[in-house]
């Protein structure tokens, strides 16, 4: 009786994990004919291209991140609180509208190219370039390393710069002996992140024509409906990932150096004028090219074409928006309470490593859970039709398969929102209830929940966020002619018709700043 | 402060704990090596350990919070918990209440709604049941309040009376004094366990304080290496230790080595009287407290002093004998006598403790 909860989380890692499963399990019973064909032609590229994309996104993201970090955690300049939240803004611009954005500023540049071309002068603006693609998910993905490195520096690396300065040690040592080895697992745990985040990007990559392997799966599946080759690039991705997964786990299990106590607030250096200067020039880079630039785009384009956009279509696929996120959202929660009060109270190895499990699909690239949800529904709705005589699909192409491909893809954010405020809560107000007699769901509806209410509205919104600006798996799942804002961006870039969509971008940016108030909030 | 202590007496049932070979393993660390103990009915057992002994484990074993590796929990005859039978009782059916150290009170709750949550009774039964045991633990009118608006100590007392409110068969103390001022401390620690005398509870109390486990406790139990290496009154705790651990653990004490000859036991501190069957020439140490010294400077007294610790209501002097053996002994605040002073020793031992 007492393992019920334990039995239905089990049913929900396995319907939640069966896709990225079937997927994966599908290229192990490839013809070998499709693999070499693969092998032969395009493979090597993709992985080529993938992986230079993560090496070089990577070293900007953590030049870009740590100097920045370090900047506004240990030195005072003009501006230096301003940066410290300005610099977190680009998360609100979602990497394919920034690639998007910059597409349309470039392609007016491209026609003076063409202008200075035809009078005989050199190129400088070849748009469609891998640079492009580096520099924006640069932009894009940045603020990772920057919030999870400053804040690992500002809890760890304070309390040991005081006692070092006193030792008489320079401020360059200080940060190449102290601060950087102390913030080495904040380093790579926010580096795996972004590997993530461009190995599952779709958007700037397929919209620049670089191809990588996510854009590989999505093109030969949605455009060539080849499930076998899907498949193998899909495994090959999978493992990629997993890889880095347990790199980051072995190297942050080696150096957990945790400094305990309150440590004292670090003491700031004021920077001289001529260095203040170069700090605001270093800081505003990132600033200007992944905010400020881009705000005033989509803002002067809303403005202009707003007469135009604003229409029926707007309002249904707003509409659209709302609904599927919302559903999905509540369903996320709902899930992600169950598995994580049941970790919290059995806490044992086996639900540690199911809910291990059943977050893996915020791992893996979105292409590859949503190929693998029309695998698992489309055979499951070929079933149903030779088997109880149904006249069409049921399942395949709905919006419930769309929330299910969103539920797969987020519930690690549901469960980590959920999680992180049963830790501030405490196991001991559970026990107390229990301990007086009271059973274990009555204990979550009385006690536990109403503890963790404010964390549930967070982690709800946080779910909408990052489902709302979801590309790659809306565009493969979603049901014929229906779209959402982020597939609709999509829709009128590829037709070249980047302006006309500025108000879409609009809402999508002002939905995703909903989180930034919160950050605003713990930083006042 | 007990206004009324009707309905804990009322309640009283007659509790046996039984714990048998418990072990419990956190990754490689043995935390419980095969622990027995056995507590009666209306005891309280104070089960002193110093921190990362497996104190609190042991608590949250018999709660139900935690598993053991191996033994059995059984309460009057009904196992609650045994690895090897495969039966595990959950806490919520277990009727054992528990007091924590941080106290745990719900904070989106009154403190009537905190005690009333474990209580299974109709509505107007609920407000009596609270209304006793607010005015039991002295916080007769404070049912409105919320747990943020109450003291530390008003916490403390709200917890124990929510612990109390479903009528546990055991209650557990999970070092419930620790969280409270220095001062308040003392004062809540005889309250509660006035009170829990009074409620003839079977308790089990958890606490690496010494002063804490004889004030309160019928029975001290003393931890080390995840096994109970002696239980037994106070009284005996300090006075007739069963090891060496025990014997430092609650008190200073020191061994000198003592040789059993015909008339006792020799030592360079003179001849004791000899209480135990051991042969003549066994070697040993006799245990000395330091309050069972005296001292008196005496030009050629056997022992010279090393240093003094200024205590406040005593001074610790530390002494080296002729062996070069050094022992403590305590003297009054205004006994001064500077190092490198002579001084002859006398005791006065109450037990004669040889340990072998």
């Amino acid at each position: 009786m007492t393992n019920r909860w334990v039995a239905i989380s089990t049913v929900i890692a396995f319907i939640l994990m069966a896709p990225i499963v079937i997927i994966n399990l599908h290229a192990f019973g490839l013809d070998p004919e499709t693999i070499d064909h693969l092998k032969e032609t395009v493979l090597k590229d993709y992985i080529v291209n993938t992986l230079l994309l993560v090496i070089l996104v990577c070293f900007f993201t953590a030049v870009i991140g740590v100097v920045s970090a370090y900047l506004v955690t240990f030195y005072e300049f003009r501006f230096a609180r301003l940066f410290s939240f300005a610099l977190v803004l680009p998360f609100a611009i979602p990497s394919y509208i920034l690639g998007f954005i910059y597409f349309d500023i470039f392609s007016f540049f491209s026609k003076l190219h063409m202008f200075l071309m035809s009078l005989g002068i050199e190129s400088y603006f070849d748009i469609l370039h891998f640079n492009t693609v580096v520099a924006v998910l640069t932009l894009a993905f940045y603020p990772y390393v920057f919030l999870i490195v400053r804040s690992s520096m500002m809890k760890n690396s304070a309390a040991l710069l005081n006692p070092a300065l006193s030792l008489g040690s320079s401020r360059i040592r200080v940060f190449f002996r102290i601060i950087l080895p102390l913030v080495r697992p904040a380093i790579v745990a926010s580096l795996a992140l972004v590997m993530m985040e461009i190995i599952s990007e779709f958007g700037t990559v397929h919209f620049y024509g670089i191809h990588t392997l996510t854009t590989a799966i999505f093109s030969v599946w949605y455009e060539l409906g080849d499930i076998d080759s899907a498949a193998y690039l899909s495994a090959i991705a999978t493992g990629i990932v997993l890889t880095i997964l347990i790199v980051d786990k072995i190297s942050s299990g080696k150096a957990k150096y945790r400094i305990d106590g309150t440590s004292a607030p670090v003491e700031k250096i004021r920077l001289n004028r001529i260095q203040s200067f170069f700090a605001i020039g270093f800081l505003a880079i990132p600033f200007v090219f992944g905010f400020f630039i881009p705000i005033i785009w989509v803002i002067y384009y809303s403005l202009t074409y707003a007469s135009v956009a604003i229409s029926d279509e707007f309002a249904r696929t707003i509409f659209n928006s709302f609904s599927t996120a919302g559903l999905s959202a509540v369903i996320i929660l709902l899930l992600a309470t169950m598995l994580a009060y049941t970790q919290r109270v059995y806490d044992n190895n086996y639900m540690r490593y199911l809910l291990k499990f059943s977050t893996l699909g915020y791992s893996i690239a979105a292409a590859i859970t949503a190929v693998g949800i029309m695998v698992t529904l489309g055979t499951i709705d070929h079933f149903l039709i030779d088997h109880f005589g149904l006249e069409k699909l049921l399942l395949s192409g709905t919006v419930l398969a769309l929330c299910y491909g969103y539920i797969v893809r987020f519930l690690a954010v549901g469960i980590g929102a959920v999680n992180s405020n049963f830790e501030k809560v405490g196991i001991n107000t559970n026990r107390a209830s229990r301990s007086m007699g009271v059973g274990l769901f009555k204990t979550l509806l009385k006690v536990d929940l109403p503890l963790i209410r404010g964390g549930l509205v967070v982690g709800f919104i946080l779910v909408f966020v990052d489902i709302v600006k979801e590309l790659p798996l809306t565009l493969i799942l979603r049901p014929f002619n229906y779209n959402t804002l982020s597939s609709k961006i999509y829709e009128l870039a590829s037709i070249e018709l980047i302006q006309e969509s500025s108000l879409y971008i609009l809402s999508i940016i002002v939905i995703c700043s909903i989180p930034m108030l919160f950050s605003l909030k713990t930083y006042k | 402060m007990l206004h009324s202590d009707a309905f804990l007496l009322k309640n009283i049932q007659i509790m046996n704990v039984s714990l048998t070979n418990i072990s419990k393993t956190f990754q490689k660390t043995k935390v419980l090596n095969g622990l027995n103990l056995e507590i009666k009915s209306g005891e309280i057992v104070a089960i002193l350990g110093s921190s990362g002994s497996g104190k609190s484990t042991l608590l949250n074993i018999i709660a139900g919070f935690e598993r053991s590796n191996s033994g059995e929990v059984i309460v009057n005859d009904k196992v609650l918990s045994s690895k090897e039978k495969n039966i595990f009782i959950p806490p919520e059916q277990r009727n054992i209440g528990y007091l924590f150290q941080n106290f745990a009170l719900f904070p989106h709750m009154s403190v009537h709604s905190n005690i009333a949550f474990g209580i299974k009774k109709n509505k107007g039964n609920k407000r009596k049941i609270v209304q006793e045991l607010l005015g039991l633990v002295g916080l007769s009118g404070h049912e409105k309040r919320y747990p943020h608006e109450l003291s530390g100590g008003q916490q403390q007392r709200v917890a124990l009376a929510r612990a109390l409110a479903p009528s546990p068969g055991i209650l557990l103390l999970d070092e419930p004094f620790s969280g409270l001022d220095a001062d308040l401390r003392i004062s809540t620690r005889d309250e509660v366990g006035k009170i829990l005398h009074k409620a003839n509870a079977t308790a089990i109390l958890v606490t690496h304080d010494l002063e804490e486990a004889f004030a309160i406790a019928d029975y001290v139990a003393v931890m080390h290496k995840g096994i109970i290496e002696q239980i037994d009154i106070p009284y005996n705790i300090y006075n007739l230790p069963a090891s060496r651990f025990v014997a430092n653990f609650v008190g200073q004490a020191d061994f000198i080595d003592g040789t059993i000859v015909a008339g006792g036991i020799e030592t360079e501190l003179g001849l004791f009287p000899n209480d135990t069957s051991l042969p003549a020439e066994t070697n040993g140490q006799l245990m000395m407290r330091a309050e069972n010294l005296f001292i008196s400077p005496e030009p050629d007294g056997e022992a010279v002093i090393v240093r003094r610790s200024f205590k406040g209501s005593e001074n610790l002097y530390c002494l080296k004998l002729p062996s070069g053996q050094l022992i403590h002994c305590v003297a009054p605040p205004a006994l001064i006598i500077e190092p490198d002073t002579r001084v002859k020793v006398d005791t006065t031992l109450p037990h004669i403790m040889f340990f072998i």
